[in-house]
């Protein structure tokens, strides 16, 4: 079952018998949905319906696109329904607020969703099956939290290619199989001995939309940087909230939906800074790259500002365009490189 | 005549110019009253922020005019300068590079301060994210009047309970209002506003109507000024007065089969936002006996019938019944009908990279419109404020090719 954007409850589609699969698009060349959208609209949206519309999704028998955001993901969702349908599809709307009308708003619409499912399947999604795919996606989370703790000292033998492998694998392969192999590899790290704490990498915190090009990761890691910490939607805010298991299990699996670290479609940016600076505190991050996703409203207004109270907080930054794919692989390996050395100088200073 | 000499043809849009030119000019004079002044984004419930005697101030639509004289090229680049990248909307880069300009150098000096902002998420993301950067440039407090997002997959239809999270945020904002000004909000001026802003959307549906005539007596180039009032000010007096003598006027010219253009051959809807850096090429088809005689941006984001006897819940409908909201699906029939009501030859769509609530689903409206009904349409690469965007020589025979194909 597509899962569209990280607001998609993932532990219904496990109860109700699916495999959760999320959707991130892909670093292959759009062609075919420039049909449908025009250029200026990002290229995460883009290429999801580009690889919809070659078939590449032909093995889903459902999605889910929540939430209903931008004004690039409805006309996404209703082009994907009529240009490459997949058998049951749905749309979530979140409001933008955190007040209680709006909390009642989205506990219905996440009602309507499980009742779309149920009617479609014909089967009832029990409170018991949601308690058990609870655990299963908290022991994945969990999980997920003792790795970047246990890799903050043990960099050398665990790159941020590595790691966001790791991280991105937990979104699409089936999770109990995916829970026993973070198992063993917290094992094998605990093992280790820390690293040394003199002429580590440079620490970094990564900020921005999704990151599925490994290459600008290698590239960090081949100039002496190391991603330590993030608050990307295929990093930690993916992963980094549980759900509460004292409550009822769909209020629960609704609750956390609402309350995890807010998407900056509905924060203000201080929101966004606290989490970036939270996050800093526990990667021991020197300095941030901020990833602007080319065409993504919230990141492109909000990324500036951003950007002039780190520097005034005195942390070294710097800002990079993407498009899903790296573009100009060398160009960024430059001022990459340039920033880290920089950054190094500033430190020694 | 040169479509510049007849840049209005209407005795009464000089009325509309004198209401605009009022308006700047009276932000001015209640900043020095002390009379609170709010910067809200394009599509806040005005007629509340009317109602709360606080004065609402555009600053869309100061770009746009900014765009309309021919400065706006500048500003952008400045808001660039700043680290704004080229794909936020033109309004927005418009409205930041002005901030260091001295305000003597800006038409009717420049905009007063904001003492509170408003925006919301009806629209885009835009205005959302947009009031966040004033927020934190002015640091004054915001009100931002959230919405559900509709229409999902062809279901027009408003939910009650999407309704009633609306109103929930409409008082929200009253609120807010009442807040500021420390005083209760006055349910008979509110009421009275609501009444005021439902007869000039009668009106101003009227004189969408008489353009389905032929000749069609008044282009979309004339319309998309007078339609400054229903952005602004609904909920007030003056914007009815001057939509009756609009409505009396084009009345007129119908009864007497008066046309904007005198020999009137082919007719098409502009679809989106016009170049506000340009509109003289919207004019520029009149030589070859075609009119622009209907455009979707004055007909479906500002202004609506408000059901007076329940009037939260009617207030609440108007205000989330806008384009946006609207599936590819709905969109396309309300063409399919608007072609046949209005007698079109084609559409151009205006293929604004500033604005994708309105852009990202022409593509798909171009194809289906054709393929169903046999309208054909065109894509115009441009850009509402920023003339960077727009090729005006390209744009030009891409239209002048066009206008042959339908046979002007
Ligand atoms: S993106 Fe479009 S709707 Fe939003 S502020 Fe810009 S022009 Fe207006």
């Amino acid at each position: 079952m597509g899962v569209f954007w990280d607001y998609v409850p993932e532990e219904l589609i496990h109860a109700a018998g699916f495999l959760p699969y999320r959707i991130m698009g892909s670093t292959e060349n759009i062609s075919e949905a420039d049909r449908y959208m025009p250029t200026y609209v990002c290229a995460l949206m883009r290429s999801a319906l580009d690889q919809a519309v070659k078939g590449r999704y032909a093995f889903l028998d459902g999605l889910i696109v929540a939430p209903m955001w931008c004004e690039a993901m409805k006309p996404l969702y209703e082009l994907w329904r009529k240009h490459a349908p997949v058998p049951w599809m749905e749309a979530l709307d979140l409001p933008g607020t955190t007040e209680p009308s709006g909390r009642s708003y989205f506990f219905r619409e996440m009602d309507r969703l499980k009742g779309s499912l149920e009617a479609w399947t014909g089967r009832e999604i029990t409170p018991e099956a949601l308690a058990d795919s609870i655990k299963v996606y908290n022991e994945g989370r969990v999980l997920l939290k003792r790795l970047f703790h246990l890799r903050q000292g043990r960099l050398s033998c665990f790159s941020s290619v590595d790691w966001a492998q790791v991280v991105l694998s937990s979104m699409v392969m089936p999770k109990e199989e995916h829970n026993r192999r973070l198992a063993e590899l917290a094992k094998a790290l605990e093992e280790l001995p820390e690293d040394e704490q003199e002429n580590g990498p440079l620490r970094l915190h990564l900020t921005g939309t999704i990151v599925v090009d490994l290459s600008l990761l290698r590239i960090i890691d081949e100039v002496g940087g190391a991603v330590t910490s993030d608050d990307l939607y295929t990093g930690v805010r993916w992963y980094w909230d549980l759900v509460e298991e004292g409550l009822p299990p769909f209020e629960g699996i609704v609750q956390r939906c609402w309350a995890k670290l807010p998407c900056s479609a509905r924060s203000m940016p201080n929101v966004r800074l606290g989490q970036i600076l939270d996050m800093m505190k526990l990667g021991r991050s020197q300095g941030i790259i901020f990833l602007t996703e080319k065409h993504c409203d919230p990141h492109t207004f909000e990324d500036p500002l951003l950007k002039s109270w780190v520097e005034k907080k005195g942390i070294p930054s710097l800002q990079l365009d993407t498009e899903l794919a790296l573009r100009g692989a060398g160009q960024v390996r430059t001022r990459i490189q340039t920033f880290v050395e920089m950054a190094r100088m500033g430190e020694e200073k | 005549m040169t479509t510049q000499e007849r840049k209005r043809t209407l005795r009464s849009s000089y009325m509309g110019r004198e209401i605009f030119k009022n308006y700047w000019a009276e932000a001015h004079a209640c900043k020095e009253q002390g009379r609170p002044v709010a910067w809200c984004s394009g599509n806040v419930p005005v007629e509340l922020v009317h109602a709360n005697g606080v004065y609402p101030l555009y600053p869309e639509s100061y770009s746009a005019m900014i765009a309309a004289q021919k400065m706006a090229r500048e500003k952008c680049e400045r808001a660039e300068g700043w680290g704004y990248s080229m794909d936020t909307c033109s309004y927005f880069r418009v409205s930041l590079g002005m901030e260091d300009d001295d305000p003597k150098t800006l038409p009717f000096g420049g905009l007063p301060r904001p003492d509170i902002l408003i925006t919301t998420r009806l629209i885009c993301m835009t205005q959302y994210k947009w009031w966040q950067v004033l927020s934190d440039m002015w640091d004054v407090p915001i009100y931002v009047v959230d919405a559900p997002y509709l229409g999902l997959g062809g279901q027009a239809q408003i939910q009650r309970h999407q309704e009633d999270y609306f109103i929930d945020q409409l008082k929200g904002l009253v609120a807010f209002l009442e807040e500021h000004t420390g005083k209760r909000m006055d349910q008979d001026r509110f009421l009275e506003a609501l009444a005021l802003s439902d007869r000039a959307a009668e009106l101003w549906y009227e004189i969408m109507g008489l353009r389905k005539s032929r000749p069609c007596p008044v282009a979309t180039r004339e319309m998309v000024g007078n339609v400054f009032p229903l952005v602004t000010l609904l909920g007030t007096r003056p914007t009815v007065d001057f939509f009756q003598a609009l409505r009396d006027e084009i009345k007129e010219m119908v009864e007497s089969g008066q046309g904007a253009v005198p020999d009137e051959r082919i007719r098409l809807a502009l679809d989106n936002i016009p170049p506000w850096h340009d509109l003289a090429f919207l004019s520029s088809v009149e030589e070859r006996g075609a009119i622009f005689a209907i455009e979707n941006y004055t007909c479906y984001a500002w202004g609506g019938r408000i059901d007076l006897s329940d009037p939260w819940r009617g207030y609440a409908r108007k205000c989330l019944d806008t384009w946006p909201a609207y599936s590819i699906e709905e969109r396309i029939q309300i063409y399919i009908r608007q072609a046949q009501e209005y007698h079109l030859d084609g559409y151009v769509f205006h293929a604004n990279r500033s604005c994708k609530p309105l852009s990202t689903a022409q593509q798909e409206m171009q194809r289906v419109l054709l393929e169903r009904v046999g309208v054909p349409g065109l894509l115009l690469e441009g850009d509402h404020a920023d003339p960077r965007g727009f090729s005006p020589a390209h744009a030009q025979s891409q239209l002048e090719a066009f206008l042959e194909m339908l046979g002007a």
